[in-house]
């Protein structure tokens, strides 16, 4: 069900002028007709040119949906049942597939979870660096495996591994690999999904700080995917958690850790121990998340919520509306949780 | 290159377990094979010790014990001393050297193509699923695959070749031409081999169509694929450089076995088409029972086979880089 | 007309109609028949084993006793035609059925038990015993089959059916054998494997009651498999004149076809029925292995929207999709 937020309810960014991309009211589903589950609830999100926004939420909340309908790479049967996306104020859903083409990786790029799974195995990477310009402009062979060097010196890699199969390279390198190829062609939008998640903590912190040095120098606008919400929290200006398809909660990142208003929120930051400050005790969230076959009337939350009311939130589907500034919450009882 | 080396070694192993197999199987049959072919040939035989050493060398016989036997025999097929062929009483390695390269010749044309068909085949229906390709084709050459090869073959040479007489029907050239590295000689040839390599690409094309179709599905929906398509690559050339080159790969390793049964098919094709390769000759040498010429040409297939996987082998090596560094 | 519906129309329970008891159809064979192909190939299966079994009751003219005219065409008294002795072409497809089939299962009975006490074996067992039998394995993946068998059969003074089986049962383990064989072992590194190990169950008993249960969908493929190999070769090798010629079976039928240069004489139907007959038993097996494959590895499933079913709109538009 498409829930549409007034104008003058739409969270405002901190950062004044045009957004860099626009989502409305975006309905994503997987399969058709009766077997269709829709991974994606009708979501609205702005992002600022130079700005890094957080999206939070349990696995199978549909936030790498998202990134992969930006990218259009949605897997069959996946679809763009509805709403828009607009990049610089030009829709992009329905565009043909060489206007696609040339928008993709050139204005907005996009970094996996598996870096070892992004490379193609039998290739060397300076081959895929070089498939890549090849692709957007006219370039000779050697010039792109210049820049390809100069990529991979970009993330601290050494220029000789432009010869190197994806194999033959350690984990976190395999990630820098990726995330220089994800900025060649300087785009104004990086979509990264789960890029740490499957690597040790302290390769994690290193990428980390590499991405917020290239993110600085460069200035291209980071939206950054996870399940992970102690990431997001010192790396982005914004955040917004997601839940079962839908926006629940959207705060600059400071506020949002100081004072959630969703409850969901609120269990999420809970859920993860601090390490210094007095013990707390672990709350955690009870239950699983919601089949979205079948999702539970009305707020998709209120099986789980602590401050659920057996008559608003099982009946009527909460907005995200807009409270006060910069911040947007969807509960009908935003704030009451501490 | 260790992978080379290991390949290399195995392939050494399985040739000397031919020859000991060979060794062993006429030692191991009931009755003696010696005497069989004493009373078959007659004073053939009789008449030449020579031919009565060496075939009580390979057949074995009352006398000789078996740990004697043994050396005499792979000193001889190691030496190339493989017998004189008792119905034909010429050396076998003549028969061999005067067959086989018509059996390479069907071989090279007829399997290489179809295993490149199939493959490019198998690409394009898993690329568009639903496509035509993929509708048409995969249950098509799929069904076309389970028609044996000598059905296949009585078939085209019926239909084809005696109704429509479109094509010549036996043998790998005209009778009245003379064999020689001669234009006239050469196309007569082809034209002979076409009906046989046509029967062999129906047999052998399904096969490779499907493992590759299989692959390619699986490996089409690889992170890296997605990648590439979000990198703004061509369609086309996602479909051949990310997908196609990992996904022959798996396709490439079934060769082995691929092989083993291609030769069936091709000692089939032989026989109906008269075609004078290394498979007629086996079967007329093994219901003649002449069996030097039976044993070298199993060996002589045994070689081939173990040849074309090492082959393979290598190309397999090019192809995948992370074998070379394990 | 003057019959009672047995089916009431849709959305009205009547309590006079008789109802039908429900089948209790496991998962996995639904799931063939739903796919159309190898649903198909159930039921040409079925009816090539049917016909072959029924075979004395379906025609009383035996296969090897001239019945009529040689070299006959088709007609109604003889379906398939007669060959040049004489011998009716249809009674000799349906009686050398039962041959060529009862040959083809057990030699894949004999493969398949070898295929699955050596894979499994070897991929539990690892270190020394999985190097022997690898090795084994391989050489014998690698030396040709068809001319093993006929230099076997050279060797032999006389060949029946089986002997024929025998000897295919024992060179067609491999294939079978080396993909079991890696199947197990991406299942035996899991917990249930492991657990079985440790409260000290029996190899034998994990190998056949933990391991062997949980590839049953391969080993279904691998019995496919084998079973076209199996009839193929039988065929095959009598084809070429190493089975017993006086024993009537596909291969043999064929066999007489080509020797006694009926090709030449035009009549067709002395090869072409038995030849269809093999095929199309192949052609059966192929189609139900095109439902096991899907069964196995549900990524193969046809996805995307599923098209409405023309059917179901013209006649019944409401429930259609």
């Amino acid at each position: 069900m498409s829930v549409v937020v007034p104008e003058a309810e739409r969270p405002v960014s901190g950062v004044a002028g045009a957004p860099l991309i626009e989502i409305e009211d975006l309905v994503v589903e997987y399969g058709f007709g009766e077997d269709g589950v829709r991974a994606v609830n009708g979501i609205s999100l702005a992002i600022q040119p130079g700005e890094i926004v957080g999206l939070a939420g349990e696995s199978g909340c549909g936030k790498s949906t998202v990134a992969n309908a930006i990218m259009q790479i949605l897997r069959a049967p996946g679809h763009v049942a509805g709403g828009s996306i607009r990049f610089r104020g030009d829709e992009l859903l329905g565009l043909k597939p060489e206007e696609i083409r040339a928008f993709r990786w050139r204005s907005v790029s996009l970094v996996f979870q598996s870096a070892m799974n992004s490379l193609n195995p039998v290739t060397r990477v300076g081959d895929q660096f070089v498939d890549m310009f090849q692709a957007h402009e006219k370039i000779r062979k050697s010039e792109a495996l210049e820049r390809a060097g100069d990529l991979l010196e970009l993330v601290g890699i050494d220029r000789q591994r432009v010869r190197a199969y994806p194999h033959e390279l350690s984990g976190g390198m395999r990630q820098r690999v990726i995330i220089a190829m994800a900025l060649a062609l300087r785009p104004d939008l990086l979509l990264m999904d789960e890029p740490t998640t499957a690597l040790d903590v302290v390769v994690q912190r290193e990428i980390l700080e590499e991405i917020q040095k290239l993110q600085r120098e460069l200035g291209f606008a980071v939206l950054f995917i996870t399940h992970d919400l102690s990431l997001l929290v010192e790396l982005s200006d914004r955040i917004a958690i997601m839940y079962a398809g839908d926006i629940v909660e959207l705060a600059p990142a400071d506020e949002l850790f100081r004072h959630p208003l969703h409850p969901y929120t609120a269990g999420l930051m809970s859920s993860f121990p601090p390490l210094t400050g007095e013990r707390k005790l672990m709350m955690g969230i009870p239950g699983s998340p919601p089949d979205l076959k079948h999702p539970p009337s009305g707020c998709r939350f209120h099986p789980r919520c602590p401050v659920a009311r057996e008559t608003s939130c099982v009946a009527d589907v909460p907005v995200l509306r807009r409270l006060g500034n910069d911040r947007a919450a969807a509960c009908h009882y935003a704030g009451e949780v501490r | 290159m260790r992978f080379i080396l290991r390949r290399f070694v195995f392939y050494v192993i399985a040739f000397w377990a031919a020859i000991t197999l060979n060794f062993l199987l006429p030692r191991l049959m009931p009755g003696s094979p010696l005497d069989g072919l004493i009373l078959r040939y007659g004073s053939a035989i009789q008449n030449n010790p020579e031919l009565i050493a060496q075939l009580k060398a390979s057949l074995g016989s009352a006398d000789e014990p078996i740990w004697h036997a043994y050396p005499v025999y792979l000193h001889n097929v190691l030496t190339g001393n493989l017998g004189m062929s008792t119905a034909q009483q010429v050396p076998v390695t003549e028969i061999i050297r005067n067959t086989l390269p018509w059996s390479i010749f069907l071989v090279g044309c007829g399997f290489i193509l179809s295993f490149v068909l199939g493959t490019f085949l198998g690409m394009l229906a898993a690329w568009r699923r639903g496509g035509i390709t993929d509708r048409v084709g995969t249950p098509g050459l799929m069904a076309l695959q389970s028609f044996p090869a000598f059905f296949l073959s009585l078939v085209a040479v019926y239909f084809l070749g005696l109704k429509l007489g479109w094509f010549p029907i036996q043998h790998a050239y005209s009778n009245d031409t003379n064999p020689g590295y001669t234009w006239g000689f050469v196309a007569d040839a082809f034209r002979h081999a076409q009906l046989p390599i046509l029967v062999i690409l129906a047999i052998s094309v399904g096969g490779w169509l499907l493992g590759m179709r299989n692959v390619m599905i699986t490996t089409v929906q690889e992170d890296y694929v997605t990648v590439a398509h979000a990198k703004g690559l061509k369609d086309r050339k996602v479909m051949t450089g990310y997908a196609a080159r990992n996904a022959i790969l798996p396709p490439l390793t079934g060769f082995a076995a691929f092989f083993a049964s291609a030769v069936g098919g091709l000692i089939l094709v032989e026989v109906v088409f008269s075609y004078p390769g290394v498979g007629l000759t086996i079967q007329q040498a093994a219901l003649g029972h002449d069996y030097p010429l039976v044993q070298a040409l199993l060996l002589v297939f045994a070689f081939c086979v173990l040849l074309a996987n090492f082959i393979m082998d290598c190309v397999y090596v090019l192809l995948d880089p992370r074998v070379r560094s394990s | 007309m003057g019959e009672v519906s047995q089916t009431a129309p849709a959305g009205v329970t009547s309590m006079s109609a008789p109802r039908r008891r429900r089948l209790v159809v496991p998962e996995s064979v639904r799931l063939l028949m739903q796919n159309r192909m190898s649903a198909f190939g159930i039921v040409l299966l079925g009816a090539i084993v049917t016909v072959t079994v029924l075979a004395p009751w379906l025609t009383s003219q035996s296969p090897s006793v001239p019945n009529s005219l040689p070299g006959q065409p088709p007609s109604w008294t003889d379906p398939l035609g007669t060959t040049d002795q004489g011998f009716s072409v249809f009674s000799q497809v349906i009686h050398g059925g039962r041959i060529s089939l009862v040959v083809a299962v057990t030699a894949t009975l004999i493969a398949m038990v070898i295929a699955i006490t050596l894979g499994l074996l070897a991929a539990y067992s690892g270190g020394i015993v999985d190097d022997a039998i690898n090795l084994v394995t391989n050489i014998f993946l690698v030396i040709p089959t068809l001319p093993l068998v006929i230099v076997i059969s050279s060797f032999l003074s006389q060949t029946g059916p089986w002997i024929m089986a025998l000897i295919i049962g024992f060179t067609s383990w491999a294939i079978e054998a080396r993909i079991l064989r890696g199947q197990a072992l991406s299942l035996q590194g899991r917990d249930f494997i492991q657990a079985a190990k440790v409260t000290g169950e029996s190899t034998f008993r994990i190998i056949f009651f933990e391991l062997m249960p949980n590839m049953l969908s391969r080993i279904a493929a691998g019995f496919a498999f084998v079973f076209i190999q199996a009839v193929f070769y039988e065929a095959a090798l009598e084809f070429l004149g190493f089975g017993d010629a006086n024993k009537i079976s596909w291969g043999t039928t064929l066999f007489w076809a080509t020797n006694n240069s009926t090709l030449l004489q035009g009549e067709w139907w002395h090869f072409l029925f038995p030849g269809l007959a093999i095929s199309l038993t192949i052609l059966a097996i192929v189609f139900i292995n095109y439902g096991i494959d899907e069964l196995g590895d549900p990524r193969l499933r046809q996805t995307g929207p599923r098209k409405p079913n023309v059917l179901k709109r013209v006649f019944w538009p409401r429930s259609a999709t």
